[in-house]
């Protein structure tokens, strides 16, 4: 029998023979933990120091008793008080609403476990980091930069789809350079979003010299997410001035993006330039093998128990984003541990839906048609027709292959949307953009824009 | 079990168990006081499995025994009592309390379904301090406390020893309140320890060494749960589980700006200006271009506007930042001396608030965005 059956059925006894609220206060929270085979004790868990004198005293020939009598080898128990506290279990489902009720002027002292003055959150480390062909070139770059900072490459320009690790890369750049040279260096990171803020406040009470003060005095600038600065024009400004005095001074820049600095349609061509002038790597999604990897080594950190076969089919099913998988996972340990339901492939599926799935409700097949013609600007009309010229077909596989994936809708009805074709046609069309997604950054691009776009309209 | 007592000894005695009395729980035992005898000591305890506190109460013991009474009914009659002596017997399931010309009988509940009140595992270390400097050292830092059910592992008051000095600190993630004992206000034989004592514990313990003057509180420390000894009460408490954020990073290393003034001018002129204090508490604090003068300022549309100014020394610019001014007041009370220093960098970063005359005790607050 499994410890918990085991301890399920002595707690069954227990409570025939004490009254409720008795039961109540001392066993509600206990568990069996460990078995040890040789001698036969067991190691039984108690909320509290009150709990464990009690029961020790009272109630361990009941126990042992029933124990016995489900398992002979048991010899003997031993009790240890783990703390829990339930508070933080309710408190991290409420978190998200109570932060948005409470609308307080009051700032706070700062997250306590960000350094204030780099910025950086010492959890991300570049040891943390698991690398896999979809990113060895992007974490080298960053290795090279950290050895020999602002002289290798500068800028470093990382670019790659939502929640593939960028942060994790810039902010354990970061922490590397910071252990390696202490207090010799000045790290600053930086949001692209920060930096707007800081530069508006600075234009709204006349103190822009102290925001070029501040940023100019470090010796390496890390900046997230730069593709919301393109088309603020005075934000980019101060940006160009500032990667101008950095760079000029051989300080080290280090850049992220979700797209190649080509590709921000807003920025302005000197930026473009010169983030183009340094490196640029990108890091895109991750293969099979290196999901299940990331996957293990987010387990062993936390030192959960998950099975290999559970992990397995996790790394399956969700591809695009780590922050995605890990989301999963976190939602897979969340019910076993502590809503103590056993996973199944339903109930994986389930969760994976949930997780992954944005809303679709208001999408209809029309309004992806029009989108992908609108962005391919071609006509609806042409994606319906039966012109085989590569500029319309290329749109039309593309189209086919959203209604798939964000519509969910079967083959021969794809195919009767797009002009009365045949379902095999559909089925080639998405399984060939599947294929080419992972080997053309481009095409990914692509329809990233595309995807926004829908659900923007959607949404 | 039969006991005589005198009126005022019995009161003190649930008066410091009063507080750790069981509250609504699933246990109605909890609610009950337990009365006993322990070889020639009479024993009164109350728990609500997170704190405890044990009594021990003279008195003459006739005969040994135990009994469990609920709290409330017992201590209502002894408060109310007009005579000096006592005496207390149990007889069948009734504990008798019973005077020169006052007879009661209480009923009660077996004293062997009383919890058992854990003990310390470790009896060879513990901190020895003067219950005055004790006091003192809590009541200080845990004004910058508040519970949190988001986060527990602030909900308390830290106790770290290390590097042969005890520190006290407290925060609620708004300011933050530190005091440091050294050697000489205290004996340890720890080497390093630390411990979240919870809030209610805190505040418990405070209650109850309020009314010790030149005694001695001596601390023993477990992983999970702490022991405070005093010559007539043990207080047993469950600790917080959890990591005390690192809040050595947010104390600000230097300030750029800092201004010396008079405390209690202070505390009188916030207590004042605050009368217009808009909703979200704020107040403004600055130092002008003429560096002589501290304007308190506050300003509400509806109700209208008043400032205070103290003359001040400045080594710096001049600033103004906003605060709530319940937090400030906080910070000045904390400290005894007539001057304290504000050290200020700008308005996003927080303001600390010293005595070179305390320099073992130190405020932190983050100032309100305006």
């Amino acid at each position: 029998m499994e410890q918990k059956e085991i301890w399920k059925s002595v707690l069954g006894e227990i409570e025939l023979q004490i009254s409720k609220p008795n039961f109540l206060t001392w066993f509600k929270q206990s568990q069996l933990i460990n078995k040890n085979e040789k001698d036969g004790t067991v190691l039984v868990s108690l909320p509290n120091n009150f709990a464990k004198e009690w029961v020790k005293n009272r109630y361990h020939k009941i126990i042992l008793g029933s124990l016995r009598s489900l398992d002979g080898s048991i010899k003997n128990i031993d009790y240890v008080v783990v703390s829990q506290n339930p508070a933080v279990i309710q408190s991290n489902q409420k978190r998200g609403q109570v932060s948005k009720t409470i609308a307080n002027p009051q700032p706070t002292l700062i997250e306590l476990k960000i350094d204030p003055k780099t910025n950086l959150n010492p959890r991300y480390t570049m040891d943390s980091f698991v690398v896999g062909s979809s990113n060895e070139l992007a974490y080298a770059a960053v290795q090279a930069v950290t050895k020999d900072v602002g002289k290798k490459y500068n800028p470093l320009f990382i670019h790659g789809g939502v929640g593939l690790g960028k942060t994790h890369l810039l902010q354990a750049a970061g922490n590397e350079i910071k252990k390696t040279y202490q207090e010799g260096v000045n790290v600053l990171y930086v949001t692209s979003e920060k930096f707007i803020n800081d530069v508006v406040w600075a234009i709204r009470n006349r103190r822009m010299e102290d925001v070029k003060k501040r940023y100019r005095n470090i010796d390496v600038l890390v900046i997230d997410d730069i593709q919301f600065i393109g088309g603020k024009t005075a934000t980019e400004l101060e940006f160009f001035y500032t990667f101008n005095v950095l760079y000029e001074n051989n300080k080290q820049i280090i850049i992220s993006s979700d797209r190649p600095p080509a590709a921000i349609p807003t920025l302005e061509e000197r930026l473009r330039s010169r983030f183009e002038g340094g490196m640029t790597v990108d890091v895109s999604y991750p293969d099979y093998e290196m999901r299940l990897a990331i996957l293990k080594t987010k387990v062993q950190e936390q030192g959960w128990s998950v099975e290999e076969k559970i992990l397995e089919s996790v790394a399956t099913k969700v591809q695009r984003n780590i922050r995605e998988l890990e989301g999963v996972l976190n939602k897979v340990v969340f019910y076993e541990q502590y809503k103590g339901e056993k996973m199944n492939t339903k109930k994986l599926e389930e969760i994976i839906n949930e997780t992954t799935q944005v809303t679709s409700k208001n999408i209809t097949a029309t309004a992806v048609i029009k989108i992908v013609s609108d962005f391919f600007e071609v006509s609806p009309d042409d994606l319906m027709g039966r012109s085989r010229k590569s500029e319309v077909v290329k749109p039309r596989q593309i189209c086919m292959y959203l209604l798939r994936d964000i519509l969910k809708l079967s083959y021969p009805h794809i195919g009767e949307k797009l002009g009365n074709r045949d379902h095999t046609t559909a089925i080639h069309a998405c399984e060939k953009i599947n294929r080419d997604i992972n080997q053309k950054p481009s095409l990914n691009q692509r329809i990233m824009l595309i995807k926004e776009r829908v659900y923007k309209d959607s949404g | 079990m039969k006991l005589i007592v005198l009126k005022n000894n019995l009161v003190e005695g649930l008066n410091s168990v009063e507080g750790s009395v069981g509250g609504n729980s699933n246990l109605p035992i909890l609610k009950n006081v337990f009365l006993g005898t322990d070889s020639n000591n009479i024993i009164l305890t109350s728990t609500n499995l997170e704190l405890a506190t044990k009594y021990f109460l003279s008195g003459k013991i006739i005969e040994a025994g135990s009994v469990t009474v609920p709290f409330l009914i017992f201590n209502n009659i002894i408060k109310n009592l007009n005579t000096e002596r006592i005496t207390l017997e149990k007889k069948g399931k009734y504990l008798h309390v019973s005077t020169d010309n006052y007879e009661a009988s209480i009923y009660s509940q077996e004293s062997k379904n009383f919890p058992i009140i854990p003990l310390i595992q470790n009896k060879k270390d513990s901190i020895k301090i003067n219950t005055s400097t004790f006091k003192n050292a809590l009541t200080n830092v845990i004004v910058a406390s508040q519970y949190s059910d988001i986060r527990p592992e602030i909900s308390g008051v830290l106790i770290n020893f290390q590097d042969k000095r005890l520190t006290f600190v407290a925060t609620d993630s708004f300011r933050l309140a530190e005091i440091i004992l050294g050697l000489d206000q205290l004996k340890s034989n720890f080497e390093e320890v630390s411990a979240i004592i919870p809030l209610s514990t805190a505040s418990e313990l405070l209650r109850i060494v309020s009314g010790q003057k030149d005694s001695e509180v001596e601390i023993f420390i477990d992983p999970n749960q702490i022991l405070f000894k005093t010559s007539t009460q043990y207080i047993i408490s469950r600790l917080i589980d959890g990591k005390f954020p690192d809040y050595r990073a947010i104390i600000p290393k230097q300030t750029e700006t800092e201004v010396s003034i008079n405390r209690q001018e202070v505390i009188d002129a916030v207590k004042l200006t605050k009368v217009f204090a808009g909703r979200a508490s704020d107040i403004t604090i600055s130092v002008g271009e003429n560096k002589k003068f501290l304007e308190i300022h506050s300003a509400d549309s509806a109700l209208g506007e008043n400032r205070y100014k103290v003359p001040v020394k400045l080594r710096g610019e001049k600033f103004s930042v906003a605060f709530n001014w319940r937090y400030l007041l906080d910070g000045l009370k904390i400290y005894k001396s007539e001057e304290v220093v504000l050290g200020v960098n700008d308005s996003n970063h927080p303001v600390t608030i010293k005595s070179t005359d305390e320099p073992l005790s130190l405020y932190v607050v983050m100032p309100i965005k305006t």
